[in-house]
This record gives C-alpha cells, sequence and structure tokens, in this order.
C-alpha cells in the first residue's frame, strides 16, 4: 500500500501528515523539471549550443539534486511516522503540560 | 537602492523547453504567441518592471497606504505607474479577444506575473484581484453585467476585488453573515468584510467587488452563499460612472508587510444598502468562487517564485562586494568577498536552484492550464485538467513556503545588514511572508492536496493499487 492509500484511509493521520506531504510532493515536482531541464541542456551542450548558459543549467540540476532534492527523503520518513505522536493522549501530553490548573484539551 | 533585472533568458529556456510554447501555439487562439512574439512581449515587460515599479518597490513599503476621508490614498508614483501598466496593456494580455483582451496563453501570462511581483508585489496585488474578479464574472456573469464591466475591468480602468473574508469567516467560508436582501432588479448588501486587497485606492476610475453574500431565505452552510458585484460607482446604463454606491472603506491594517497594497475593513450598507447584482445562481456562489480558484492560486504561488527570485538577485549582488574573512586555507593576505567562502556560496545556490525549480514547475502548470482549456481532444483535455487540480495546491504551497524560506536566507547572506531597512533584504522576508496565509493557508492546500485531491483519485481510498 502506497503512502497516498494509508493518508486516504485514515483522516487524522493523514491531516496531520499533509504539509509534510505537500513540501514533500514540491521538491519531487520541483525535481522532476530540474531533470527535464538537465537532459535538455545536456543535448544542447552536444550540439555546442551555448555552452555557458547550458552548462549552468545543467550545475544548477546537479546541485538541487544533491544539495535539494533529498529533503524529500526526510519528508518522506515524517510521513510514514503517521499521526500518533500528535493525536490523541500523547498529542494532550505535550500542550497540557505546564497548564495543570487549568482543565485539560481533549483531543 | 535595489534593481531587478528579469531573468528573461531563463524564462524563455523554461517557456520554450520545459512548458513547450510549440505546443500551444498550434491550438486554437493561440496562432500568434510565436517565440519571436514572446521574447518580445518578455523584453517590454521587463522594462516595465525594472525600471518603472522596482523603483516604487521601497518608496511603497515605506510610505505605505492612507485613508483619508474615506478615500484610500496609494504611495507616491503609484498612479502614474499603473496608467502606464493600463496604457501598455499588460493588464489584458491573457483576457478575452471579445471584451478587449490579447488572448494570449497564461503561459506567458505567469511569466509577466512573475515580473510584476519580483519588482513590486504590493503593485503587483492589484492586478492580481483584478483577474480573479475577471474570471469569476466572465464565466459566471450575465451577458449584460458582462458588457457593462468586463471591458474597463479587462483593460484595467477598473479594478476588481475579491470580497470574501469576514471575521468569523476566514478559511471556513461556510460562516460568512453578509447579507443580500432582493429589490428589484438588484439587491441591497450589508455586513463587513475583512481583509480586503486594494478594497479602495484612487488608480483606477472605479472599483467592482465581488462579494460573498446570503440572501434572506437562504439555508445555512457552504449551500446558501451566492456572489454579487458590488461597484464602488454605480454605472449608468450609457457606461458612464453614476452615483456613489454604499460601499466604503472603513479602516486599512497596519502590517508586516506589502505596506503599498491596501488591506480593507469593507462595509457594506451603512445607509441605505449597497446595491449590488447577482453573478451566477442563487445559492452557487462558494461553487463559482472555486472555478477561478486554480488560477487565483496559480498567481500566489508564482508570487512566492517572483519574491524569491528578487531576493537572490539582491543577496547575490551583495555577496560580491563585501569583503569579510580570508579562505579557509589562508592565514594572511588580502581579505575576499564573501561569495568566496562555500557557506555562502552554498545559500546563494540554494537561492538560486529553488527558483528555478519553482520557475519551471509554475510554467509547466500554466501551460497544462492552457491545454486544459484549448487541447482540440477532450482526453488530453480532461488529462491535463486533473493534473492542474491535483498540484495546484502543491505549487501555491510549496513556492510561497519557499518563497518565505528564501527571502529569509537573503537576509541570512547580508549578515547585520540583512535585518536593517536600508538594505531592502529585510522588505522581500516581510512581503513574501503573508503568502502562505492568504488564498487559503498552506494547511489549508495541505489539507485539499490530501483529503480531496489524493482521495479523488481512481483507484484510491477503495482499496485500489
Ligand atoms: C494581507 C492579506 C490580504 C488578504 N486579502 C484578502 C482579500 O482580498 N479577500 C478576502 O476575501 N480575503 C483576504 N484575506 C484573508 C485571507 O484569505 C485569510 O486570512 C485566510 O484565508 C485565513 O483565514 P483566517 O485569517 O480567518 O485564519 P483562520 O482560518 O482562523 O486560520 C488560522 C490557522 O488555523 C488553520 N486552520 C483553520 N482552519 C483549518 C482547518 N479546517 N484545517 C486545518 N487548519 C486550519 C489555518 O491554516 C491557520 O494556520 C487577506 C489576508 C491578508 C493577511
Amino acid at each position: 500500500m502506497g503512502v497516498a492509500d494509508s493518508l486516504v484511509r485514515d483522516p487524522n493521520a493523514a491531516a496531520v501528515a499533509s504539509k509534510n506531504y505537500l513540501m514533500l510532493t514540491g521538491f519531487v515536482c520541483g525535481g522532476w523539471q530540474m531533470a527535464r531541464a538537465a537532459r535538455v541542456a545536456r543535448a544542447k551542450l552536444d550540439a555546442g549550443e551555448d555552452p555557458g548558459f547550458h552548462g549552468a543549467k545543467l550545475a544548477t540540476a546537479r546541485f538541487y539534486a544533491e544539495q535539494i532534492l533529498p529533503q524529500a527523503d526526510a519528508l518522506l520518513k515524517i510521513v510514514r511516522s503517521g499521526g500518533s505522536s500528535v493525536l490523541g493522549a500523547a498529542g494532550g501530553a505535550i500542550l497540557n503540560a505546564g497548564h495543570e490548573e487549568a482543565p485539560p484539551l481533549r483531543f | 537602492m535595489t534593481t531587478y533585472l528579469a531573468p528573461t533568458r531563463d524564462m524563455r529556456f523554461v517557456i520554450e523547453e520545459l512548458a513547450g510554447l510549440d505546443q500551444l501555439t498550434g491550438l486554437p487562439g493561440y496562432e500568434e504567441a510565436t517565440p519571436d512574439l514572446v521574447e518580445a512581449i518578455l523584453d517590454e515587460a521587463a522594462k516595465l518592471a525594472g525600471e518603472v515599479l522596482a523603483p516604487l518597490n521601497k518608496t511603497g513599503d515605506t510610505q505605505g497606504v492612507h485613508l483619508k476621508a474615506g478615500d484610500v490614498l496609494t504611495a507616491d508614483g503609484f498612479k502614474a505607474a499603473y496608467q502606464q501598466f493600463v496604457e501598455g496593456g499588460w493588464n489584458g494580455i491573457s483576457g478575452a479577444p471579445d471584451h478587449g483582451g490579447q488572448g494570449l496563453p497564461e503561459l506567458v501570462l505567469a511569466a509577466t506575473v512573475e515580473m510584476w511581483n519580483a519588482a513590486n508585489m504590493s503593485f503587483a496585488l492589484c492586478p492580481l484581484l483584478n483577474a480573479g474578479a475577471t474570471e469569476a464574472l466572465k464565466q459566471h456573469g450575465s451577458d449584460a453585467l458582462k458588457a457593462q464591466y468586463l471591458p474597463n475591468m479587462i483593460s484595467g480602468t477598473w479594478t476588481g476585488t475579491m470580497n470574501l473574508t469576514e471575521p468569523q469567516a476566514g478559511s471556513d467560508l461556510s460562516a460568512v453573515r453578509a447579507k443580500a436582501v432582493p429589490e428589484a432588479d438588484h439587491y441591497r448588501l450589508y455586513g463587513q468584510k475583512i481583509f480586503i486587497t486594494w478594497g479602495d485606492h484612487d488608480l483606477a476610475d472605479n472599483v467592482i467587488h465581488l462579494v460573498l453574500a446570503r440572501t434572506p431565505d437562504a439555508p445555512e452552510g457552504v449551500k446558501g452563499i451566492s456572489l454579487f458585484l458590488v461597484p464602488k460607482f454605480l454605472v449608468n446604463a450609457d457606461g458612464s460612472l453614476g452615483p456613489r454606491n454604499d460601499v466604503h472603506c472603513v479602516s486599512v491594517e497596519h502590517k508586516l508587510g506589502i505596506h503599498a497594497s491596501p488591506t480593507c475593513v469593507m462595509s457594506f450598507g451603512d445607509q441605505d444598502g449597497a446595491i449590488g447584482y447577482l453573478v451566477g445562481r442563487e445559492n452557487k456562489g462558494l461553487a463559482h468562487m472555486f472555478t477561478m480558484m486554480n488560477e487565483a492560486r496559480q498567481k500566489v504561488g508564482i508570487q512566492g517564485l517572483g519574491i524569491a527570485d528578487r531576493a537572490y538577485q539582491q543577496a547575490r549582488d551583495y555577496a560580491k562586494d563585501r569583503i569579510q574573512g580570508r579562505p579557509l586555507d589562508q592565514k594572511s593576505g588580502d581579505r575576499v568577498a564573501i561569495i568566496q567562502h562555500p557557506d555562502v556560496r552554498r545559500m546563494l545556490m540554494t537561492m538560486k536552484s529553488q527558483v528555478e525549480a519553482m520557475r519551471a514547475f509554475a510554467y509547466v502548470m500554466a501551460a497544462d492550464m492552457d491545454l486544459a482549456h484549448k487541447h482540440p481532444d477532450a482526453t488530453e483535455r480532461q488529462h491535463r485538467q486533473a493534473r492542474v487540480d491535483l498540484l495546484i495546491p502543491v505549487l501555491k504551497g510549496w513556492c510561497t513556503e519557499l518563497g518565505v524560506e528564501i527571502a529569509s536566507t537573503g537576509v541570512q547572506v547580508h549578515g547585520g545588514m540583512g535585518y536593517v531597512e536600508e538594505t531592502g533584504a529585510c522588505q522581500y522576508l516581510r512581503d513574501a511572508r503573508v503568502a502562505p496565509i492568504y488564498e487559503g493557508t498552506t494547511g489549508i492546500q495541505a489539507a485539499d492536496l490530501v483529503g480531496r485531491k489524493l482521495a479523488m483519485r481512481p483507484g484510491c481510498g477503495d482499496g485500489g493499487t
């Protein structure tokens, strides 16, 4: 079962994960386009077209792949950890701490 | 003063090589959008952005806007700049040709929207909101309303606004309470709207508000909301401006950024009720708004991209000139520009590479929007539309969040000078900060992506794949 499917099955866990899932998708969509840019740039370089410009495109895509895109791995790990540290008693314990005199918030 | 040079070469690379301009020039209505024409348009837009709009960015920030005797007055230079913007035909470049627009693809519009926002985000918000209002009217207005309002909104002589938010109704518009009471061939509107961008100003002759409100017998919740057009000045049958309508800006917000963009509290019907006209069908107001939401969210995503590029350009300039420290392997000798330090270079490249990734993603999405509208094959249209619907919340959420992060990195590159207003670096951070909030917060985009869009995929949520 893919991540997307498990998100759809448990709406509250999905709500916990959704911002990270959105950012993950953003980094991957950015990577998808940078890979396409790299492929075009490579072909133009091979054809000897504007090496300065296309060389920079290739280098930028490489930088993105090595220094930016791996954030998606970390985000995926967070998304996969589910929502139980936020939902229910565990989450309540975090936000109630220090407010013992007030009626406890229940989630 | 900081300059802005629109990266037209980079933009053309994305437009031609990644977003596939050649696929669009084959579509009906887009025949004229050839690479040569697009290049000419981008060069002209770059001039306006760099020479006219960018120099007003800082004065706009320091002067802000002022409410005087019920009228909002904008910062020095904005009125003349807007005049130039309208005279250049920039407002209508993607507008419907039968109402005076030039009918160019969303893809070309996307590049100009990036430029306006990079140059001057406060200014750019005025046409951005006008575009949303124009689209809603175009899709759902009666022929009579369209004939009376669209040409001036497309030219930019009048500007449109979106009046959705009320104090108790922000992310959750089902709580909208503004009232609309039918009377003869129109309605009378009563109530208060808050946070209305460019809700009143002195740049244009008339302001056309699109307003969400409830008719007296409307059902509770989202199914009881209707959309109305409420002009600041009523319009006579011959098209001339009539008396002032009963809608007023009662205050403007003091905010973190976009100081030159008025954020208005609007009051409807303080005297005898603001005259408004129904757009589309009663109780379908939210559904009507949804049909223009992709375009609006896409443009706000592009704001994140634009401001990030502006922040990058300034940070790179500064890093070339600022002398500090020596290379790691040299204990003596000349000190170097900070761009020589690996960590500073990494920061700049982080900014630049993400700007390029955002631009490619945003423009490819824009081309998908064009193909979804105009592709001759219905299956292909559906396929493109499905991709747009799925990914627009990602574009909006990701680009606006990165816009803030990149503007913040821009401050960091400047060191202490980044934290003082003089350099301009912190204005980008302050301005960028609103984009993950309005037009649906990042939380709402994420909920839309995961809760609605993924759940609607075929084979998802029903045990498939
Ligand atoms: C400068 C500026 C300009 C604006 N321009 C306009 C305009 O022109 N027209 C207009 O109509 N409005 C405008 N707005 C209003 C803007 O669209 C709202 O501020 C925005 O939609 C958020 O609503 P809210 O402020 O009520 O926050 P709230 O809805 O109270 O949200 C507060 C927090 O709770 C989260 N949240 C709320 N509901 C949920 C939920 N169901 N699930 C998960 N998280 C949730 C949000 O993500 C956010 O983090 C503008 C706002 C600003 C600041």
